[in-house]
């Protein structure tokens, strides 16, 4: 580890202590200059703000594409396709405001849990098929803004279609036990090492963008390898191998430009010519192209400073489509 | 003219020449060559690639990459991908989904003859300032085609 992406409680302990007394310092100096207005007024967006902020986040996020079934013409959000894993097939569901079948009646607090914690609304507990995995490390001020504009989206009154699922997989009640070995509950914190934009690439790689869900190898229970995050998975989306993101030269990203990253996040074209296909096609379409510049970059300095990991994925699902 | 005539002429032969049944080789013979051809319209996006990162590709080298691909784009739907050419052949990764669903497939190969031919216009002008959003549209075409129906590295 460079000492970027892993938590280390000391550093990070003290670290808060120091941002927390300049957050009070600075509140109280706005104060008694008389600032305090503005910045009270500054603090409170719109609803129309947070719906804007959702849909961005919303966007970064990749909610669409699992939740909708686009490719036979499935309502906005109403229950996904299927998704074939290992432990068989999952029906993303219904994630419209409808009261009975959508997630209408959920409160921000159940919201908040389901990608905090992977709890549901009742109480029961969520599959990792659902990325909160990754969604756990969100800030609660952005999962609320994503509740709100999600909120604003058509109601559709389509009933969920049950998993199918293989024995033991199914069984949500070892959903607790797979999350005390797996989950790491955020969110996420600052690095105060690395710069804001590397923070902002962080966030977009590992909470908003899940991309260690599909390039970071799992094991035999579906837990993410996080000594290999991001060396690239053999079938990483169920169907297709997901390549090397590290910058190793000669398995991973080491040949690629900034530019060349960029403009593959921008529009899917390798460095070679080739294009973009698979799920990562839908990524790019969803997800990478919606993006800022500034974020987008922020995503390739991210990825620049991880520590080069050799792939072991066979030669010719590795990807590195360099010059 | 004469070019366009000649290519017309190859297609008919072609068309004439696939009457169904392909022999195991014709077939392994039509997966190398449209993967030939295939890698050649990356080596024109990668001209193209080179001009969007500022790397001293000229406008005219984009228009002569833009007419490399549409020349591939127009023969998908004729020569390119006749049925039983799917994964299983040589080392194909064409879904079989593209002869189940040829509209869709013939509609891409479309979008993207149409995309290569707008390019192709847009660099005539000469403006570099104006090729971006054209480029976008032929990108967008080759990665829509390929979501669809290649499949991926196993
Ligand atoms: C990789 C596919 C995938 C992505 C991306 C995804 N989801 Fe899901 N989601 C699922 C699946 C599968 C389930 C069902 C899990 C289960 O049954 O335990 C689910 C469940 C949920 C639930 C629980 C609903 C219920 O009725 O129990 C909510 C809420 C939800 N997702 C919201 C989101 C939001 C918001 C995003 C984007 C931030 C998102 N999902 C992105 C696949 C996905
Ligand atoms: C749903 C699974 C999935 C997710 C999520 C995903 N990827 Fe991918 N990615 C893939 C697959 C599959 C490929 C191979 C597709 C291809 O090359 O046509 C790929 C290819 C790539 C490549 C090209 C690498 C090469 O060597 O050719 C890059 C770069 C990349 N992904 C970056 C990202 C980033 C950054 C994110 C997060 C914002 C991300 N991916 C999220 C599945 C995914
Ligand atoms: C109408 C559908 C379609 C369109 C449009 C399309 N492709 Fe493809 N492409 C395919 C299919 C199918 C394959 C797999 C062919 C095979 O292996 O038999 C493929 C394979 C490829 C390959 C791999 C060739 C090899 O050697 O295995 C490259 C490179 C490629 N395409 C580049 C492009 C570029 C660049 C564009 C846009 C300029 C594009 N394609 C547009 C369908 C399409």
């Amino acid at each position: 580890m460079t000492g970027g992406a892993g938590r280390t409680p000391l550093g990070l302990g003290r670290w808060r202590a120091v941002s927390a007394l300049a957050v009070s310092l600075f509140l109280s100096l706005a104060m008694m200059s008389g600032a305090g207005k503005l910045l009270a007024g500054s603090r409170v967006p719109s609803q129309a703000e947070r719906v804007a902020r959702g849909q961005y986040l919303f966007d970064a996020a990749g909610c669409f594409g699992c939740h909708t079934d686009e490719a036979r013409g499935g309502q906005r959000l109403a229950g996904g396709r299927a998704l074939t894993t290992p432990f068989g097939i999952f029906y993303p569901p219904n994630i419209t405001p409808d009261p009975i079948y959508g997630i209408g009646s959920w409160s921000d607090a159940a919201f908040i849990r389901a990608l905090r914690h992977g709890v549901r609304a009742d109480g029961s507990s969520l599959f990792p098929a659902f990325p909160y995995t990754s969604y756990t490390l969100m800030d609660d001020g952005d999962i609320l803004d994503l509740k709100a504009y999600l909120m604003t989206q058509k109601p559709v009154a389509q009933p969920n279609r049950p998993h199918e699922l293989k024995d033991p997989f199914g069984w949500r009640v070892l959903m607790p036990a797979w999350n005390l070995m797996y989950l790491d509950v955020g969110p996420l914190d600052t690095n105060p090492h690395q710069s804001a934009q590397w923070n902002r690439g962080q966030y977009l790689v590992r909470a908003l963008g899940h991309c260690g869900e599909c390039h970071t190898p799992r094991d035999w229970a579906g837990g993410l390898d996080k000594r290999r995050m991001l060396a690239g998975n053999p079938g990483g989306d169920g169907v297709d191998a997901s390549p090397n993101l590290t910058p190793d030269i000669e398995t991973g990203l080491g040949r690629w430009s900034e530019a060349d990253l960029s403009l593959f996040l921008e529009m899917g074209l390798k460095p070679n010519g080739d294009v973009v296909g698979g799920t990562m096609a839908e990524v790019v379409r969803n997800t990478t192209s919606q993006l800022t510049l500034a974020d987008r970059k922020a995503i390739v300095a991210y990825l620049r400073s991880l520590p080069p990991l050799i792939s072991t994925l066979p030669i010719a699902s590795r990807g590195n489509a360099h010059r | 003219m004469a070019l366009g005539l000649a290519l017309a002429l190859v297609v008919a032969l072609g068309i004439g020449l696939w009457p169904g049944s392909l022999k195991a080789d014709d077939r392994a013979q039509v997966v190398a060559q449209r993967q030939a051809d295939m890698t050649r319209m990356a080596a024109a996006m990668r001209v193209i690639g080179r001009f969007l990162k500022n790397e001293g590709a000229t406008v005219a080298e984009v228009g002569a990459s833009a007419v490399v691909i549409r020349t591939v784009a127009t023969k998908m739907t004729t020569t390119l991908f006749p049925e039983g050419t799917a994964v299983g052949v040589g080392d194909s990764a064409a879904k079989p989904e593209i002869w189940s669903q040829w509209d869709v497939f013939s509609q891409y190969a479309a979008d993207l003859t149409a995309a290569a031919s707008r390019l192709s216009a847009v660099t005539g002008a000469g403006n570099p300032g104006a090729l971006r959003a054209p480029i976008v549209v032929v990108v967008r075409s080759c990665s829509a085609c390929h979501e669809s129906f290649r499949q991926g590295k196993p």
